[in-house]
């Protein structure tokens, strides 16, 4: 039957199967590149809109939300932005292929295959109408119940203290069980949907084997041209017809991925775009601060509304300035701005010059907060930064009265930071207060460095800052009263207008 | 035999059922259209029986569209089964052990790694064993009918089963190097992020290229494993059209029968049948990277034992009428190694009694230690009888501790006040809300109202009213309040003074603080922090 046929199918296979591993090879390598430029660009980005805003943004996020960006969303866009045009277009041209090249040996199958196409995202339809809603809420509440699950697992000790455990355990696997039941039949009707483009890629494999098979034997005349069709002929129908559905069943499986991808691109592009906007400051924009003047101008928020206006404000070199205003009403967003994290709208100068933001303060400026920044790692790294000598180190150290504290440490400055007993939140401040006087920024910024610390520790830290700050150009948010003589200006929250506004405080009152 | 494994019979049969029919649904289908083929030509004998394979041919395929439908259907429900009974189980040990995820992304891990294993059974075993059975069947299928091919077709087997032991050695390498790209992206992301404040100080920290290198690393190792995957898809696809056309080459001259193309068909199409497996092997190594961890860390029994549910420690002395005197001598919390200032007090109930002291000893710590969280040190001793830790988590209990960062569950308003109180009627939690100055709207319909994460977010000051009105349903005769008016403002926090020393007539209340209104009237102010204590 076969006889001296596999001359040629030898030599097909020599050419083409080198030359379809070397297709393959371009396109995996192709497309590997492409997703590691993807995937890098996008990270560079959100790094750019981290450095560009640094806290400000930040805190907008929970540490983990940024740590998702890379392994859970990226993989999501990466697959939505190359994979899934690529597939649709494959979807769009292959059918069609395959139509043609059936067409000369039968155009009865070819025609057959072309009536089916359409009729697939039809019946899709048809049965997934009901179902895609059903099983978008069975996604929904998988979710729920597994976010719930590690709600429960972060709050056990919550749950211990109140003696509930059994009855959130009872809880946990009571709504498990009921889920499921629902579930099962929804997933019923669900999985009927998927199953209709199996449905006719099986069905047509079948159907073609029959209508060819009966064509050989001569039973069937209709839909080949004339003659029976030869044995070749037959198989090459058989073997090609399911390459027909194989693209589509492949667009389905990326078409999961479509919505988390989707959700994705929309949750980062705000952030993503921070960074296209982003103007680098050049090196020579830096510069002595004089005086920056606000006037009638707004700070804007993430999601483009205006946070806080500022009417009217300007801060000299040598300034020392009270924050004052009830808690959450945007102090630290004013803060933010003058550290350069900020877009300002309105009218903003630095020196006599009109800017965007205040981004050329940005290196100039250091923040002090109510936690300060201290990493894993020595005293010395930690107060010096590796830029200043063990002696600078030190003096600074005594300036803040922790000269007693570094004697006593085992290692001295080389001492990791976690090895040692705890650090009073008193003495975490000084460290940084060290860091601060040892780097000298043009412009400091205090915002209630006081604020979770005991009465005694709160006093003898603001004495600290008030003497070490002398001759600098400060701006203070503080609840706690702080001597109005030490000060050169008052500036106040007002929470009474929307957005709230900073003004300068007019009634001679510290508080 | 229970549900759960009839389920995994039943799915593991239809998986099975769905690949060898569809197999077998091309096999029949090319030696029907060779048979057909030999029996159109004019010479043919007369009387083949079109009808039969015709037939079969339609009932296999109605048998793959259905099993194909029964195995997603049975295996779904497997997969939630197994799921349900896994969190279950390590709910029951998380609760019970205290130990868990730290924070929201081992929590999302654990929730992801129990995912995977539930869904085992569908997402690798059944591929894969289908993947051997169907090979199996090949080389039985021209054992019997087509001898001289089950050599070469023994071969091809050798090399497919060398290429997978090869393949999975090479995937176990890369599946650790992006653990290990990603863990590594994780510590240095966060350390970047956490030390924001200091980048204008160093320039290595300042400009982005070292987390940038970084990021590139786990992309590289993520890519890699995933042209792993694609490529030994591309190598199954070219093997199978080799070696089809080498089997061709060897039966052609040899053999002319319609048996003969079956067996080379198969293998042309090789890809399209093996590649299930070749993904379940992907999902099975990758899965077991995650549940090796799940199964050291949280359930030392193994994943299948049957574990019990959690059950409460046993109880408990709780004194009739309220206390009158907590005492503590050489007091100190411990925890992993380290340990606290020791204390000694006495506090007399009722009464309100103020702990103060620099922040950063673990005064938290210490109220852990007297709800029986921690470990101490020492002796606490209640109306003169020793509390330990087994004894202080009793029911109803006799301390309740409000948290100084309390956890609002992903649930309603009125679960996470009932928490502590689960029989309290809605009028109650109504009037414990009012007590702790909460300003909500008071009514059935807020009570509904979702919290949490995906629910209305609270502020830190509300936070802290909710764990007051909490304590408040808890009627625990000693309350242990974790600075409960940081957040508030001035006048709430008078009103919430108020209504403490009220309660301090009837209860024994331990307060610590590092601020706190002026109308608050302490019994004794211990000072936590002070030099007087040893620190050890």
């Amino acid at each position: 039957m076969f006889a001296h046929r596999s001359g040629p199918v030898l030599w097909a296979t020599a050419l083409l199967l080198p030359l379809m591993a070397a297709m393959f090879w371009l396109r995996q390598t192709l497309r590997t590149r492409a997703g590691y430029a993807l995937d890098q660009r996008l990270f560079q980005l959100l790094a750019g809109a981290l450095q560009q805003h640094r806290r400000a943004l930040i805190r907008q996020k929970p540490l983990s939300a940024w740590q998702d960006f890379h392994s859970r969303h990226l993989p999501a866009i990466e697959s939505y932005l190359i994979d899934y045009p690529l597939q649709r277009r494959l979807v769009a041209t292959l059918p069609l292929l395959v139509c043609l090249l059936i067409f000369p040996i039968s155009w009865l199958a070819a025609v057959t295959l072309l009536i089916t196409m359409p009729l697939i995202p039809v019946f899709m339809w048809l049965v997934g109408r009901g179902t895609a809603a059903l099983q978008e809420r069975h996604i929904l509440a998988l979710d729920r119940l597994g976010s719930i699950f590690g709600d429960r697992l972060l709050g056990r000790r919550t749950i211990r203290l109140h003696n509930a455990a059994s009855r959130e355990q009872h809880r946990f696997n009571a709504a498990s069980r009921s889920l499921n039941d629902k579930l099962a039949a929804v997933l019923r009707v669900a999985f009927l949907s998927t199953s209709v483009l199996e449905f006719f890629s099986t069905l047509s494999i079948a159907l073609v084997a029959v209508f060819v098979g009966f064509a050989l034997l001569g039973e069937v005349t209709m839909g080949f041209y004339g003659t029976r069709p030869s044995l070749g002929e037959a198989l090459f129908v058989l073997l090609v017809a399911p390459a027909f559905f194989a693209e589509l069943k492949a667009l389905g499986q990326l078409y999961h991925r479509k919505s988390e991808a989707q959700g994705a691109l929309s949750a980062w592009s705000s952030v993503l775009q921070q960074a296209l906007e982003h103007r680098p400051v050049k090196s020579s924009d830096q510069q002595m601060l004089d005086n920056v003047v606000f006037n009638e101008s707004q700070i804007m928020g993430f999601e483009g509304a205006a946070l806080l206006s500022v009417p009217e404000l300007s801060l000299h070199r040598g300034d020392r300035v009270l924050l004052t205003g009830p808690s959450g009403g945007g102090k630290t967003v004013l803060l933010e701005a003058l550290a350069g994290l900020r877009r300002i709208e309105g009218s903003v100068k630095i020196n006599g010059e009109a800017v965007d933001d205040l981004g050329v303060l940005r290196e100039s400026t250091l923040l002090l907060d109510q936690t300060p920044t201290l990493f894993p790692g020595s005293v010395r790294s930690n107060v010096g930064m590796e830029q200043h000598s063990d002696a600078d180190i030190t003096e600074s150290l005594r300036r803040v009265g922790l000269q007693a504290w570094l004697d006593q440490l085992p290692q001295g400055l080389e001492t990791k930071l976690g090895d040692i007993p705890a650090l009073s939140g008193g003495q975490r401040q000084r460290l940084a207060v060290a860091r601060l006087l040892l780097f000298s920024p043009a412009l400091v910024l205090l915002d209630e460095p006081t604020a979770h610390l005991s009465p005694e520790e709160r006093d003898e830290l603001a004495l600290l800052l008030r003497d070490a700050l002398i001759g600098k150009t400060v701006v203070w948010a503080s609840h706690d009263p702080q001597p109005s003589s030490w000060f050169s200006q008052h500036w106040r929250l007002d929470t009474t207008v929307h957005p709230a506004a900073i003004r300068i405080n007019t009634d001679g009152s510290s508080e | 035999m229970n549900k759960e494994s009839r389920q995994l019979v039943l799915s593991v049969g239809f998986g099975l059922l769905e690949a060898s029919s569809s197999a077998l649904l091309l096999a029949i289908s090319v030696w029907f259209i060779c048979a057909c083929a030999v029996a159109g030509q004019p010479a043919a004998a007369p009387g083949f029986n079109y009808l039969v394979p015709a037939t079969l041919i339609r009932l296999l395929a109605i048998t793959r569209i259905m099993s194909g439908y029964l195995e997603k259907y049975v295996g779904h429900r497997l997969l939630l089964n197994r799921l349900a009974g896994l969190r279950s189980r390590l709910l029951a040990s998380v609760l019970s052990a205290n130990e868990g995820p730290e924070h929201a992304r081992a929590a999302a891990a654990l929730q992801q790694s129990s995912e995977d294993w539930a869904a085992l059974p569908t997402s690798a075993f059944t591929p894969q064993l289908s993947s051997v059975v169907l090979m199996l069947g090949l080389l039985l299928f021209a054992a019997v009918l087509l001898p001289s091919a089950a050599l070469p077709l023994l071969g091809l087997i050798a090399v497919l089963a060398i290429s997978w032991v090869y393949f999975v050695r090479i995937l176990d390498q890369r599946l650790a190097e992006r653990e290990v790209a990603q863990a590594k992206l994780d510590r240095s992301l966060e350390g970047w992020l956490m030390t924001s404040d200091l980048w204008s100080l160093r320039p290595d920290w300042q400009n982005a290229d070292a987390i940038n290198t970084t990021a590139g690393e786990f992309s590289y190792s993520r890519h890699r494993l995933e042209d792993l995957a694609a490529k030994g898809e591309a190598v199954l696809l070219i093997l199978g059209l080799f070696a089809a056309a080498m089997l061709f080459a060897y039966l052609a001259d040899t053999l002319a029968t319609p048996v003969a193309a079956v067996p080379i068909l198969l293998v042309a199409s090789m890809r399209d049948w093996l590649r299930p497996g070749l993904q379940g092997t992907l999902k099975s190594r990758a899965a077991v990277l995650g549940t090796e961890s799940l199964q050291r860390d949280y359930l030392p029994e193994g994943l299948t034992a049957t574990g019990q549910d959690y059950s409460a420690p046993q109880s408990v002395p709780v004194p009739a009428n309220g206390v009158n005197v907590l005492k503590l001598e050489g007091f100190a919390w411990q925890r992993e190694g380290r340990a606290g200032p020791s204390l000694s007090a006495s506090f007399a109930g009722p009464g309100l009694h103020l702990i103060v002291g620099p922040s950063g000893l673990g005064k938290s710590s210490l109220l852990y230690a007297l709800s029986g969280e921690l470990e101490h040190r020492g002796h606490l001793l209640l109306d003169g009888v020793e509390i330990t830790r087994d004894n202080a988590s009793s029911n109803p209990p006799s301390f309740y501790l409000a948290e100084q960062f309390g956890r609002i569950l992903s649930d309603t308003l009125g679960h996470n006040l009932r928490l502590g109180a689960p029989d309290a009627s809605d009028a109650e939690l109504l009037a414990a809300l009012d007590w702790a100055a909460l300003d909500v709207e008071h009514n059935a319909l807020q009570l509904r109202q979702w919290l949490g994460e995906q629910g209305r977010p609270l502020s830190g000051g509300e936070r802290k009213r909710l764990a007051l009105a909490r304590a408040r349903l808890s009627d625990a005769p000693i309350w242990l309040l974790d600075e409960p008016f940081e957040g508030l403002d001035a006048e709430t926090a008078r009103i919430i003074a108020d209504r403490l020393n009220t309660e301090a007539t009837r209860r024994l209340l331990i307060v610590v603080a590092h601020q706190y209104p002026e109308n608050l009237r302490p019994q004794q102010t211990v000072d936590y922090g002070s030099p007087a204590l040893q620190i050890d």
